[in-house]
C-alpha cells in the first residue's frame, strides 16, 4: 500500500491502524477455524450414521460455519476500511 | 508417476495436522515444512508435485517465486485468509485458496495441480530421453527410490555366475532387465544376447533347442 507522508490526519491513522488490527484477527482466527472445520469432517468419515457422536458433530460443524460466516463478514468489513485508507491517501497526495 | 507427493506450508500447527489427515486420507504423501523459506531446502532432499503453501504476505510470493524459477517440477497451491493477498498470483499458483476453504476444494485443487505435473513430468522425461542419455541406466529410465534398489542389484548380480529367475506380470519390463544385466556383465556384454521365448517352444524338444543335440535323436521321440 503505497501511503503518502502527509496523512497525519488521526481518521487516517486510526482507520489504518484499524484494518490493520482487523486483517491480523481474521488471519488469526482463520486458522483455527479453518482446521477445525477439517478435523470435524475427517471425524465424520469415522462415527456410525446414527449415533450420537455425529449429531454432536454436526452441531459443531453448525458453530464452525457461524463462525466463518462471521469472519468473511468481518473480512469485508476490514476491506472496506482500507479502500477508504487508500482513498485518503490518494487526495492527500 | 510414483504415489504423489504434497508439501503443506503452514506456521500453524492445526492446519498442518489437519491437511497431513485430509490429505494422506485420499491417498496422497504428504510432508510438512513450518515455513516457505524451508521450501526448497526440502525439495533439495525429496521430491514433490505439489506444494499446498500457506501465504502471509509479499515476502511469501517472492520465495515462492524464486521456487517455480529454479524448475522444481513442483506445481504450487496458495492458501490464504481472506483479502490478505492482493496480487494476482495466476502466473505462480495452479490455484489460489481462501481459508476458510472446503476439503473438497483442496483435493480438486491437489488433482488439477497434479495432472499439470504429469503433462509436465512426461514432457521433461521425453526431453531428457533425447538429451540427457548418460541418466538412464543401461537403458533403464527412472530415479525412483524403487528403481534405484533395481540399479544396485543389478549391478551386484550382474559379474556373478548364478542363474537369475526374473518374476513378474507381463508389461512390467522383466525383458528390459534381462537387458541390463546383460549389459552390465563386464564378461558377457560383448557376447550375443540370446532371448528365447519358452513359451513358444514346443515341450517335446524344449531341451534340444536349449542345449542342442545329437544329429538323429530327435527321430528317437
Amino acid at each position: 500500500m503505497a501511503l503518502s507522508k502527509n496523512t497525519n490526519h488521526p481518521r487516517f491513522k486510526k482507520l489504518s491502524m484499524m484494518g490493520k488490527r482487523y486483517k491480523d484477527i481474521i488471519s488469526e482466527i482463520s486458522n483455527p477455524v479453518d482446521s477445525t472445520n477439517r478435523f470435524i469432517n475427517l471425524a465424520l468419515d469415522t462415527v456410525g450414521d446414527n449415533s450420537q457422536g455425529r449429531q454432536f458433530l454436526l452441531e459443531s460443524k453448525q458453530g464452525i460455519k457461524k463462525t466463518a460466516a462471521l469472519l468473511k463478514r468481518l473480512s469485508d468489513y476490514s476491506l472496506k476500511i482500507e479502500k477508504e485508507v487508500l482513498e485518503m491517501a490518494k487526495t492527500s497526495e | 508417476m510414483n504415489k504423489p507427493r504434497v508439501l503443506i506450508v503452514s506456521e500453524d500447527r492445526l492446519t498442518q495436522k489437519s491437511l497431513y489427515e485430509l490429505i494422506c486420507q485420499h491417498g496422497y504423501e504428504a510432508g510438512i515444512t513450518h515455513s516457505v523459506k524451508d521450501v526448497m531446502a526440502y525439495l533439495d532432499e525429496k521430491i514433490c508435485h505439489v506444494i499446498l503453501a500457506d501465504i502471509a504476505g509479499a515476502d511469501d510470493i517472492e520465495i515462492l517465486k524464486l521456487i517455480k524459477e529454479k524448475g522444481y517440477p513442483s506445481e504450487i497451491i496458495t492458501m490464504a485468509a481472506h483479502g490478505n493477498i492482493e496480487e494476482d498470483l495466476s502466473d505462480l499458483a495452479a490455484d489460489c485458496l481462501i481459508r476458510p476453504v472446503e476439503d473438497k476444494k483442496i483435493i480438486s485443487s491437489i488433482e488439477k495441480a497434479l495432472s499439470k505435473v504429469s503433462r509436465g513430468e512426461s514432457r521433461q522425461s521425453f526431453l531428457k530421453k533425447l538429451l540427457h542419455k548418460e541418466e538412464t541406466f543401461y537403458d533403464l529410465v527412472g530415479k525412483s527410490p524403487s528403481f534405484k534398489e533395481i540399479y544396485s542389484l543389478i549391478e551386484r548380480i550382474s559379474n556373478s555366475k548364478a542363474t537369475i529367475l526374473l518374476r513378474g506380470e507381463s508389461g512390467t519390463g522383466k525383458r528390459m532387465i534381462a537387458r541390463a544385466i546383460h549389459k552390465a556383465d563386464k564378461k558377457r556384454r560383448d557376447k550375443p544376447f540370446m532371448e528365447i521365448s519358452c513359451g513358444a517352444l514346443p515341450r517335446e524338444i524344449i531341451e534340444s533347442e536349449l542345449f542342442g543335440h545329437t544329429k538323429g535323436s530327435l527321430r528317437e521321440l
